[in-house]
């Protein structure tokens, strides 16, 4: 895992991924969640359980998108962690059991009240949708991935 | 007055998106003020679906729900969006 930018004030955070599978990932982005504080130790296991309960991946286009997220009650302060692959893993496409998608970006939510974060939900949805956008996330440059970030909070 | 479930694994982050993607399509198709939406966890909607009129989930219910569930997913992905608002649409008018 490679550091891109960390935006403390504005919580959030970019790295790039190197992983295995899907579940490589996510422990991967939880761990480093974990580690910084953002979220409980019981944050990691959550994300893993409800990823196989209730999968996340959205399959929006070439580039494909995970949401994975847990339950407020492993956050301790609410971020967005943006995980760009360096190769794309599989994900099972949200409410379904068996279809997968081939995933390049997660957006690893820590959401603690839901009324806090609407706004920024809906625009991160928007971006899930653009597959241009999410193209330039794919070039890891920094100020490209500090602008579309910074666009989920304005 | 029609009684909507929107429901997601943890009913704070998809489901949040829903309600709003599907407050603001109502609003604008005329039905402002003529409908109720509660979210809930998609392990919620069997239990809670007996007095709603429709419910749209972003993941699978496990379990019969009492009301007809649409799937979700387009409100997230963008593909499919206006078919499901037709569906939406067809149930306020029932």
């Amino acid at each position: 895992m490679r550091e891109i930018l960390e935006d403390n004030e504005k919580k959030f955070l970019a790295y790039s991924v190197d992983a295995r599978s899907n579940y490589d990932a996510l422990e991967q982005l939880a761990g480093l969640l974990t580690e910084k504080g953002y979220v409980k130790d019981t944050f990691s296991a959550a994300i893993l359980k409800r990823e196989k309960a209730y999968p996340t991946g959205l399959p929006t286009g070439e580039i494909g998108v995970a949401i994975p997220h847990a339950d407020p009650e492993h956050v301790n302060r609410p971020a967005v962690c943006l995980g760009v692959l360096e190769e794309p893993v599989n994900f099972i496409v949200m409410g379904s059991e068996t279809d997968e998608i081939s995933v390049s970006i997660l957006f690893m939510l820590a959401i603690k009240h839901k009324e806090d974060h609407m706004t920024l939900l809906t625009k991160l949805i928007d971006i899930c949708q653009n597959q241009e956008t999410l193209n330039s996330l794919l070039s890891k440059d920094e100020e490209t991935i500090q602008r579309v970030l910074e666009s989920l909070y304005d | 007055m029609k009684k909507i479930l929107i429901a997601c694994g943890s009913g704070v982050a998809t489901s949040t998106v829903a309600n709003q993607k599907i407050s603001s399509m109502l609003d604008q198709n005329g039905y402002k003020g003529q409908y109720h939406i509660e979210q809930c966890k998609v392990s919620e909607v069997v239990a809670k679906s007996d007095g709603a009129d429709f419910c749209v989930c972003t993941t699978t219910v496990s379990g019969k729900a009492k009301c007809p569930v649409l799937a979700g997913l387009p409100l997230l992905t963008g593909i499919g969006l206006n078919k499901l608002y037709d569906q939406i649409l067809e149930e306020m008018k029932k």
